[in-house]
């Protein structure tokens, strides 16, 4: 098996072998962030096109100081950010307090939910919220990360979590 | 809030690793945006689309120009194999006509008497009274020397055509093959 620093190489003398071999070892794993950040099938498999010119275009930055799954990640997920910029509407102030609720629904409902419906409530889901859902739980990102990202504050990325989560919540009741 | 976490915590498993199959036609959706199909401008894309520091394009850009040079003199020995020459001495009296010009005439009729004669090109004489017409394509041809105006030869001598004639109609007419010719030409007397 060719190693991650081999590939590289290749894909940066436009070896076309090394480019196959580069999509088909991330291609899978990447689908499947794309799937996560976007509404439906046919926007994940462009987001995942765009990701892959993207992560191609720049692949002379990386520097293997860091996983080079890692790396083509972030390009996915800010190529993903990128793309629904414009769809993007958060609210300027939202308060905390504003949006604390209680949360109460079946557990037993939610332990039925198989990956293919969490995916499908994901994809359910207004793209503010999915996408600080998808950041913050999933991706692992911090609300003042999250914030720097988006150009939102850290209560308005706390505010759309909840939202998100209420949203979800709504949706596994059904 | 616990039942939150045990939401974030269902979510954060179900998609740790979650590896779905890539979009069938992905790969060569990629490839065609990576490397789009070369676009033809003329034969000479082949070699201009390479880098052009490449030892393949330095290796093609002296190839190319052998076979051009190499072109280049096949052209000229085929050229040069299809043509005469017509050379010869222009003379006035018993010497040589010092100025003058020699004119080359096409004949293109097929019977005399000429109703076209079409003057092709024109050589001046030298001090020893020689010309000379190369590059001929075979055919008819007639040879016509002038003498130069106020020079001593056109105060005693006619215009002629080869070989001593005063009109096309009675000049001598030049076959001319894939051989070169000397043509020698008597300018007639005055009186």
């Amino acid at each position: 098996m060719i190693d991650d620093e081999d590939i590289v190489k290749g894909c940066l003398q436009k070896d076309i072998q090394s480019q196959e071999a580069f999509y088909h070892r991330f291609a899978g794993k990447m689908f499947g962030v794309c799937l996560r950040f976007s509404s439906n099938k046919l926007d994940a498999e462009d987001l995942l096109q765009e990701g892959f010119i993207r992560a191609f275009g720049n692949l002379h930055r990386f520097r293997f100081e860091g996983s080079l799954e890692g790396w083509i990640k972030k390009i996915m997920i800010h190529t993903a950010l990128n793309v629904y910029k414009k769809q993007l509407k958060f609210p300027k102030e939202v308060e905390i307090y504003e949006v604390m609720e209680h949360a109460t629904f079946s557990e037993d409902a939610l332990s039925r939910l198989s990956r293919e419906d969490l995916l499908r409530i994901i994809h359910c889901l207004p793209v503010g919220y999915r996408t600080v859902f998808n950041l913050f739980v999933i991706e692992g990102y911090t609300h003042k990360e999250i914030g720097l990202m988006l150009g939102i504050s850290e209560n308005t990325s706390k505010s759309q979590l909840f939202r998100a989560k209420q949203a979800i919540q709504k949706e596994i009741e059904k | 809030m616990e039942e939150y976490e045990n939401m974030e915590k269902k979510f954060r498993e179900a998609f740790a690793g979650y590896e779905p199959a890539p979009p069938e036609q992905g790969w060569s959706r990629l490839r065609s945006n990576l490397q789009p199909e070369p676009r033809y401008d003329g034969f000479l894309s082949w070699i201009t689309d390479l880098p052009q520091s490449s030892p393949r394009f330095f290796r093609l850009s002296i190839g190319f120009t052998a076979a051009a040079v190499m072109l280049f003199l096949v052209i000229i020995w085929f050229s040069s194999g299809n043509h005469s020459t017509i050379r010869g001495h222009a003379y006035a009296g018993e010497l040589r006509l010092c100025k003058g010009t020699a004119y080359l005439f096409r004949v293109e009729d097929k019977a005399l008497p000429f109703d076209s004669l079409k003057n092709i090109r024109s050589s001046e004489i030298d001090e020893k009274g020689y010309y000379q017409f190369s590059q001929i394509k075979s055919g008819k041809y007639l040879v016509r020397i002038s003498p130069q105006e106020f020079s001593e030869g056109y105060k005693h001598f006619l215009s002629s055509w080869y070989d001593q004639h005063i009109s096309p109609d009675s000049a001598h007419l030049i076959m001319i093959g894939a051989e070169d010719l000397t043509v020698d030409v008597h300018l007639l007397p005055k009186e």
